[in-house]
């Protein structure tokens, strides 16, 4: 079980740990899909200096 | 065109893979290769620096012993990781990869051999250490000592894989969709409101906001290299530990890229410590040097000042705030008050740096 899983089990009855986890899962990659959009800046922490 | 991070990401992604794939546990070997090819193809100088550093590190280390010239190599070598990591913050006009997080880790080789806490690492083993694709770009900078153990132990985990494979998709969500899109969402609508109100303050608000922002990001880009080398079978050290939970700043910083405090803990305040006997000297010195790992600098050398000082203060009052305040009333009051020292750097620097110029 992942950390995910484990915290949805013990927060939801067993029938709906796996749709809550699907349904978890799939709003971060659409919201991920949206938001990858958008250019990031550069950070300071990412280890790539220069244009 | 793709973005230079979304082109890292999937050339650590593409290395799972072949991880697994590659044939007598050669699959750790094979990611440092492919993280020397994806460098070479960003950056080749960067590629030449980092390819040759990690070959000639081992092999000088094993002159010097031949020769009992120990300390002299590490005073040399240290020296010339100084020189590559000044070209690298300074150079313009040349994407350089490597002047950081590589020499953080090329330095705690060569101190701990020099302290005789490590004996020298293989040439193969010092390239899947200093190479390791995950770790590359983010940090954290993590320990020969533990990757070895790790790279012996590594075996198949299907929970191990999966729940890096989760934190890989949590940390990218806290990274692109918290950090950068709702919190800059929320920046700007703090702009707005802030627009009439005293510049100073605007910007120290604005500054508590970019703190949070570079929380979520860097803790979330963290997760996603700690997720990818989980996903290899590999357990790097955590680098964040609830720092919003810190009681005070000293706190805070053993919370926040906890990597970093402890390589800085280990080679800079403990050795300045040592020479001076005071533990002033030593947080100065290990503040500067993290400052200027940042940015060579002289706003990161006030940030140093700023945060010694804060740290200091934060000492000299902490009896004070016991007598006055209630324990649950300070548990609570200490990270608003952590918040609020670190973001006021920027505002008070920038102010004097205006006034000095």
């Amino acid at each position: 079980m992942t950390p995910l899983a484990r915290l949805l089990a013990r927060l939801l009855p067993a029938p709906l740990v796996v749709p809550a986890l699907a349904l978890a899962y799939a709003a971060m990659l659409a919201s991920l899909f949206i938001a990858g959009a958008n250019e990031a800046d550069q950070i300071i922490y990412v280890d790539v200096r220069g244009e | 065109m793709i973005a230079l991070s979304t082109l890292i990401i999937l050339a650590v992604i593409a290395a799972v893979p072949l991880v697994w794939f590659v044939p007598s546990g050669r699959g750790i070997d094979a990611a440092a290769w492919l993280g020397l090819a994806v460098i070479a193809w960003i950056s080749p100088p960067s590629a030449a620096w980092m390819g040759l550093a990690t070959l000639l590190a081992p092999l000088g280390m094993r002159m010097a012993e031949r020769l009992d010239w120990r300390a002299g190599f590490a005073a040399l070598w240290v020296t010339v990781l100084g020189a590559a990591f000044l070209s690298a913050q300074l150079s313009t006009g040349l994407i350089w990869i490597g002047g950081t997080f590589f020499t953080l880790r090329q330095i705690h080789v060569i101190v701990d051999w020099w302290m005789g806490k490590l004996a020298v690492p293989t040439l193969a083993g010092n390239l899947r250490y200093q190479l390791f694709l995950p770790a590359l770009f983010v940090g954290p900078v993590h320990r020969i000592q533990n990757f070895e153990r790790q790279c012996t132990r590594r075996r198949w985990d299907q929970e191990q894989f999966f729940s890096g494979l989760e934190r890989v998709l949590l940390g990218a969500f806290s990274a692109e969709v918290i950090g950068t899109v709702l919190i800059a969402k929320c920046r700007t609508g703090l702009e707005t409101l802030l627009v009439e109100a005293n510049p100073f303050l605007r910007d120290w608000a604005l500054s508590a906001c970019d703190w949070a922002a570079l929380f979520f990001t860097f803790a979330g880009m963290t997760a996603v290299a700690l997720g990818l080398a989980a996903m290899m079978g590999i357990k790097l050290e955590e680098n964040f530990n609830q720092p919003w939970r810190a009681r005070d700043l000293l706190d805070f910083w053993q919370r926040w890229h906890i990597s970093l405090t402890s390589w800085v803990q280990d080679y800079v305040y403990r050795p300045v410590m040592a020479l001076s006997r005071s533990p002033l000297a030593g947080l100065f010195a290990a503040m500067l040097v993290i400052g200027l790992w940042h940015e060579i600098s002289f706003y990161y050398v006030l940030w140093s000042l700023w945060q010694s000082g804060g740290i200091v203060l934060n000492r000299l009052a902490s009896p004070l705030f016991d007598q006055v305040l209630p324990a649950s009333l300070r548990q609570g009051l200490a990270p608003l008050a952590i918040l609020g020292w670190l973001s006021l750097a920027r505002p008070v620097i920038e102010r004097l740096l205006e006034l000095a110029a």
